[in-house]
């Protein structure tokens, strides 16, 4: 059998033609599914081994815990106390132009001579994010 | 198949709901669909839910189609080929893809289909014979006068693997259909 018989033999066979009722099942059913279109994700399903599902499951879970400890959440700000050392001369006191009125005797002489002054200590806060 | 012009526009007008965009689609390649799935399932009953499924897929999926990737034609018969493949393997699991090992246990008496002489049942029975892969790159060809690229296009198929199952299943009919030739002399 050659190329033109063979193609004779097949013309033999032919298709009826679709219900003509076809297009107007399709388009309605095209305009149904249409509509719920949205409910399709909604119940989407998906079939995944047992095996997969807890590696998966674990998976997350490890890579929580990782980002966990290498993301650190933003801190409230804290409150650091810092002294500051500050030296300053001493300044003498000033003497009365007038005599002063005589004193009442001490027991013990009690005088700034030879006083040295001390550094000062001011607190300051300071805020830091 | 000819293209017609403004296909991916009419896909796109139906998808959004214009019946008579529709409409000129269906007009236009309703038949290739339908007669592809009748030979490929010998069924006017499957063809038919193929043709529907096949179109109400292309309107759903409107925004995958890409002109620039092939005809429109070729898309929608892609389409109904996996519905037709999906189909006969629910139905019938054991249907081959492509051997022609597992075909011989199938292959019907030729002799039969003469003694009902039914010319065209014979070709129907040799061709519904092939393995589905044989069968369709045959339909598609020898019936939707698609070209050998047009079918790898739908089928997926490398060429030469569509030609290879061409020749294939063009050489099993010319067995198969050999005794209507000398029924005929």
């Amino acid at each position: 059998m050659n190329d033109d018989e063979l193609k004779s033999a097949l013309g033999e066979w032919k298709a009826p033609d679709a219900n003509p009722d076809l297009a107007q099942r399709t388009w309605n059913e095209f305009r149904k599914q249409r509509r719920f279109v949205w409910r399709r994700w909604f119940g989407f399903r998906v079939s995944l081994p047992a095996p997969a599902l807890a590696f998966g499951a674990l998976a997350i879970v490890g890579i929580g815990a990782f980002l966990g400890m290498v993301v650190r959440p933003p801190q409230a700000p804290r409150i650091v106390v810092q002294t500051r050392a500050v030296t300053q001369p001493a300044v003498p006191c000033p003497v009365p132009a007038t005599p002063s009125p005589p004193a009442p005797p001490r027991a013990a002489a009690l005088t700034l001579a030879g006083f040295q002054p001390v550094s000062e200590i001011r607190p300051q806060i300071i805020r830091r994010n | 198949m000819v293209e017609a012009p403004g296909d991916a526009e009419l896909l796109d007008r139906a998808a959004s709901g214009d019946s008579a965009a529709f409409a000129s689609l269906y007009e236009v390649y309703h038949h290739a669909v339908f007669g592809f799935a009748f030979r490929f399932t010998r069924s006017a009953s499957a063809a038919e839910d193929i043709t529907q499924d096949a179109f109400v897929s292309l309107l759903l999926g409107a925004r995958r189609f890409r002109p620039e990737c092939g005809s429109l034609g070729n898309w929608l018969l892609g389409i109904a080929r996996n519905i037709a493949l999906k189909k006969i393997r629910k139905l019938r699991p054991e249907t081959p893809l492509d051997s022609d090992a597992e075909m011989r246990a199938e292959m019907p008496s030729p002799l039969a289909e003469l003694l009902s002489d039914e010319l065209g049942a014979a070709v129907e029975a040799a061709i519904g014979s092939l393995p589905l892969l044989q069968r369709e790159a045959l339909i598609l060809f020898e019936y939707e006068n698609l070209s050998l690229a047009a079918i790898a296009e739908i089928t997926k198929a490398d060429l030469a693997a569509v030609k290879s199952r061409l020749h294939r299943a063009r050489e099993r009919l010319r067995i198969l259909l050999a005794p209507l030739k000398r029924g005929n002399e």
